[in-house]
């Protein structure tokens, strides 16, 4: 069982020097710009907005059975977590590659360095997060099925850093990494529920749609915000294992081949 | 980890290292490289992965002791840094152990945690996050960097707006704001101007005081001698040299010296890592050379610096008052540093006799040279040149001195220099002051006026 403990362990054990060094981490990120830290609220409002412009004035296309501000409200709700999946996994992974003088100490510990660029990286997409909550309770109330939200939430973040870990340290020898993972985002875009309900899909693709793992992610946010329901219990295993199998393997693996990797950092 | 910030029991060493080893791949492409450290090496069984081996250090061992303060020197490619990345901890030998008791800060080239876009003061804030600092240590800790590093107004604009020294001045002083156990210098001392660089000295000083344990990489030899009472040699990965800093360095400023002189020659030793068997085997010669040399005085090591040799200094010797050889001087008293000058051949010599004082940390203190001489001598003769300070005016001390003659010397282009024999901080003499107590370095004669004899009758 001390696998499943260690991640968290390490966190608790620094979380001060975390929360620290991620906010650090969010203001190097936007230092220099006229609006700063603000970017993290303004990125996803102006893509809900352009997302809206597009689907509600330009394409003018709804599911029939779909206002098409609940629909606006479906796609938003699913683009969030992809962004920051997207956006996490990108930082998360070029982290170790880009901060190697960080390795020369002992002071600050190697795992952090891409668990803190996941979380700064998840910034955005959770400020996106809230503003689609906001939207939904504009629409048609607030639910109580909003406070599943920081759960799925967290079986993300959960997936995102035990990815990030394996990634990081292959992409000190592999820098070819990062490019492919620009390539995969828009598979991943294309391939995930956003635009589209599994039940739009013919039955015999429909499977697929759960070989996918960022489906039951997507699919879990539109259920707790755009429906009000709670997810199918197939959803909410599919999010639990994906988290902790991921954060779990991704952390032993990083403890155990950190060494190996860092000669070539 | 504020929890187990208590210093350990000083008995352990902080660091120790056995056979250490350190082998790096060099692969021939990016591919092989990242076969072989997935570990998929069996996927291209068709074929062997293309690398060569480069071993970085070889069956090095040391132990520093807590508190102790240690150089490392070694020209470039010798295996400093990699020896440092090893003791940080999150690099891991090829072989041997090495144990580290303690947190290791590290301060090396780059700023750790720097943005060019952050105001000074955002940078000193971030870079001590690094540290663990809790709340109140921190705000403490920042006062202290802003104290020192008196860039004033300049606190408040992007870093990328400072000049090189200024940068590097806020960077010297965020990684020393913290009390490690374990500090790791490589070649950041001495930015800027004198001003600070004596400040940086300053700062280092009550950081050592207050019981770190210093590692210090620098080519500054007055450096090393300043902080470190120990030094290691590396060299091609190995240790050579390892033992107390002053002859550390006599050592390794003589090898530097024969190799210059050697490449100058047309002979190409100076690569560190120079595959040539011939040429290692020239080195390892000279280094057998500069590391067995006689044993002078006082049990320390003539240096002797590779000159034209038509002329050498056969012995040197520090006299008293009674022109007795002493190697206690009392303050105030007669000294005398008197060289035997002996000719291999009969001949006329131009020659310049020149003494190079250094204080006990390395400072250069007094350099006499003197009047340009024609020596008449006969084969084998020795001529006596004396140095005398009718009353020494040295404070309490040791003090280390190199003695040379010069065939040309031109102050203002030393380059142009040329030496019959130099032997470089090779000896040594001790002054007494009557005050034990007495920090002066030196008592500059001096008249007091304004007092009269009246004044003075208490």
């Amino acid at each position: 069982m001390d696998f499943l403990i260690r991640p968290f362990a390490i966190v608790y054990r620094h979380r001060r020097l975390l929360f620290r060094s991620v906010a650090t981490e969010m203001r190097h990120r936007y230092a220099g710009s006229l609006v700063g830290v603000l970017w993290v609220v303004v990125a996803p409002l102006l893509l809900l907005a352009l997302y809206a412009l597009v689907y509600a004035v330009i394409f003018r296309i709804r599911p029939l059975d779909m206002s098409t501000a609940d629909y606006v409200l479906r796609i938003s709700c699913g683009l969030m977590p992809l962004l920051g999946f997207n956006e996490a996994l990108a930082t998360g992974t070029t982290s170790l590659s880009l901060n190697k003088q960080v390795l020369l100490n002992t002071v600050f510990p190697s795992e952090l360095v891409p668990l803190r660029a996941v979380i700064a990286g998840s910034a955005s997409s959770v400020a996106g997060l809230l503003m689609v909550l906001i939207g939904a309770a504009i629409l048609h109330g607030p639910s109580f099925t909003f406070l599943a939200v920081p759960v799925v939430l967290f079986c993300q973040l959960m997936l995102v850093a035990g990815v990030a870990w394996i990634l990081s340290l292959a992409n000190l020898v592999l820098r070819d990494i990062q490019q492919v993972l620009s390539f995969l985002t828009i598979v991943l875009l294309v391939a995930s529920p956003v635009a589209y309900t599994p039940a739009m899909l013919p039955a015999s693709l429909s499977p697929f749609i759960y070989c996918n793992p960022l489906s039951y992610f997507v699919i879990a946010f539109q259920n707790v915000i755009a429906d009000d329901v709670l997810p199918r219990p197939i959803v909410v295993t599919g999010l639990l294992v994906l988290g902790l199998l991921a954060l779990t393997l991704g952390f032993e693996v990083f403890r155990r081949a950190k060494q190996v990797f860092f000669d070539y950092a | 980890m504020p929890e187990d910030s208590t210093r350990t029991l000083a008995a352990e060493p902080a660091i120790r290292l056995q056979n250490v080893r350190k082998v790096y791949r060099l692969y021939d492409s990016i591919g092989d490289q990242a076969i072989d450290v997935l570990g998929l090496s069996r996927l291209v069984f068709w074929r062997p992965l293309r690398f060569r081996e480069f071993p970085a250090l070889s069956d090095v061992s040391f132990t520093v002791a807590s508190g102790e303060r240690i150089g490392i020197l070694g020209r470039n490619g010798a295996g400093k840094s990699t020896l440092l990345k090893l003791i940080g901890g999150n690099f891991r030998p090829s072989g041997g152990s090495v144990a580290v008791n303690g947190r290791v800060q590290a301060l090396m080239s780059v700023g750790l945690g720097f943005h060019p876009e952050f105001s000074g003061y955002d940078n000193i804030r971030s870079s001590l996050l690094y540290n663990g600092l809790d709340e109140d240590a921190l705000e403490a800790a920042i006062a202290d960097v802003v104290d020192f590093v008196e860039l004033g107004d300049f606190l408040e604009r992007p870093v990328r707006t400072y000049s090189l020294g200024m940068r590097s001045r806020l960077e010297f002083a965020a990684a020393t704001a913290i009390r490690p156990d374990i500090l790791v210098i490589d070649e950041v001392l001495g930015a800027g101007d004198a001003y600070f660089s004596a400040k940086s000295v300053q700062r280092m000083r009550t950081l050592t005081q207050s019981g770190a344990t210093l590692l210090l990489v620098s080519h500054s030899m007055q450096q090393i001698l300043q902080f470190c009472d120990r030094a290691v040699w590396l060299e091609g990965g190995r240790i050579v040299y390892d033992g107390p800093a002053l002859e550390a360095i006599k050592a390794y400023e003589e090898f530097t010296m024969r190799l210059r002189k050697e490449a100058a020659a047309g002979k190409y030793l100076a690569g560190a890592s120079a595959g040539d068997g011939q040429a290692s085997w020239m080195r390892q010669h000279m280094l057998q050379q500069v590391l067995g040399g006689a044993t002078g005085d006082q049990g320390a090591r003539v240096s002797r610096w590779p000159g034209e040799g038509a002329l050498t200094i056969a012995s040197v010797r520090v006299l008293d008052e009674s022109r007795a050889e002493a190697r206690v001087v009392r303050r105030g008293e007669p000294l005398e540093i008197e060289l035997a000058v002996a000719a291999e051949a009969a001949g006329s010599y131009d020659c310049i006799v020149v003494i190079l004082l250094f204080s006990g940390d390395g400072r250069w203190l007094c350099r006499h040279c003197s009047p340009a001489a024609r020596l008449v001598l006969a084969a084998g003769e020795c001529k006596r040149v004396s140095l005398i300070y009718d009353q020494s005016r040295l404070g309490n001390g040791t003090y280390v001195f190199s003695a040379a003659l010069y065939a040309e010397l031109d102050l203002n282009d030393l380059s142009t220099a040329r030496a019959y024999d130099l032997l470089a901080r090779s000896f040594s003499f001790e002054v007494v002051d009557r005050h034990r107590d007495d920090q002066s370095v030196f008592h500059h004669p001096a008249v007091w006026r304004g007092l009269s004899a009246e004044d003075l009758s208490c």
